[in-house]
């Protein structure tokens, strides 16, 4: 897919392991690991509204778009 | 609901669904081309048609044509022939690329899918509205309503029936399958 996740290198900076996301966020850490592996369909605002905000990021830094090589 | 089975549905009915439009689609723009041409040719020709579920069978008896009557009858087999297998070609390698998806784990996407899908209904949507003309006109001359059921016909609005099923299911499981991984 054209748009890479980069919720685990945000995680890695700032030196917070998926679970304690998990809890500050309240989302599950099995939808937040299908976010995190690029699994993921679609994203809610308020759910990447909660991950900025825990993580003191912006959406740049977490969703980036790489398009495929025809 | 199990992803997973989503997934490996999903694949098995566009594989299926795909299959179905290829053929109806090769049925309606080329059979109907061919036969017309078979027709011209064979008027004179003695011939006995058996009817089936799937199909028809023609026994002819060649027997007193000429040379090019017969050459011109070759060709528009081996052109039907030909639709017949590149269209089963195209299915074959879509099914693989399906199939090897699957075993990747990877998505499946047809080749040139919106296109084929316009291309698709445009082509079906003539196939009522020339039943429906065929058959008023055919009433017109005749004097009588009679409508043509043959099995090519049957075939076709079978395979219409089929692609709306195919088409509504695959929207459902799309949808589920979008709902499950939305985070």
């Amino acid at each position: 897919m054209p748009i890479e996740v980069h919720l685990d290198r945000v995680l890695l900076e700032r030196k917070v392991s998926l679970t304690e996301l998990s809890e500050r966020v309240g989302i599950t850490i099995a939808n937040l690991s299908i976010l995190k592996t690029g699994k993921a369909k679609a994203v809610r605002f308020s759910t990447l509204e909660a991950i900025c905000r825990e993580l003191d990021c912006q959406p740049a830094d977490l969703l980036v778009y790489q398009p495929k090589e025809s | 609901m199990n992803t997973r089975l989503i997934k490996v549905s999903k694949v098995v009915f566009d594989v299926w669904f795909w299959f179905a439009l290829v053929g109806v689609v090769a049925l309606v723009a080329v059979a109907p081309f061919v036969t017309t041409i078979m027709d011209a040719i064979l008027e004179n020709v003695d011939r006995q048609v058996s009817t089936g579920f799937l199909g028809a069978t023609v026994e002819l008896n060649l027997d007193g044509l000429d040379e090019e009557t017969v050459t011109n009858l070759s060709w528009a087999v081996i052109a039907m022939l030909a639709s017949g297998l590149a269209v089963s070609v195209y299915v074959v390698h879509q099914i693989r690329r399906a199939l090897r998806s699957v075993l990747e784990g990877r998505a499946f996407k047809m080749e040139n899918e919106g296109r084929l899908r316009r291309m698709a209904y445009a082509i079906f949507s003539l196939v009522p509205i020339g039943w429906i003309t065929g058959t008023w006109a055919d009433s017109v001359v005749n004097g009588h309503f009679s409508p043509n059921l043959d099995p090519q016909l049957g075939a076709i609005a079978a395979g219409l029936l089929a692609l709306s099923i195919a088409e509504i299911y695959k929207a459902g499981v799309t949808l589920a399958d979008e709902a499950e991984l939305t985070v």
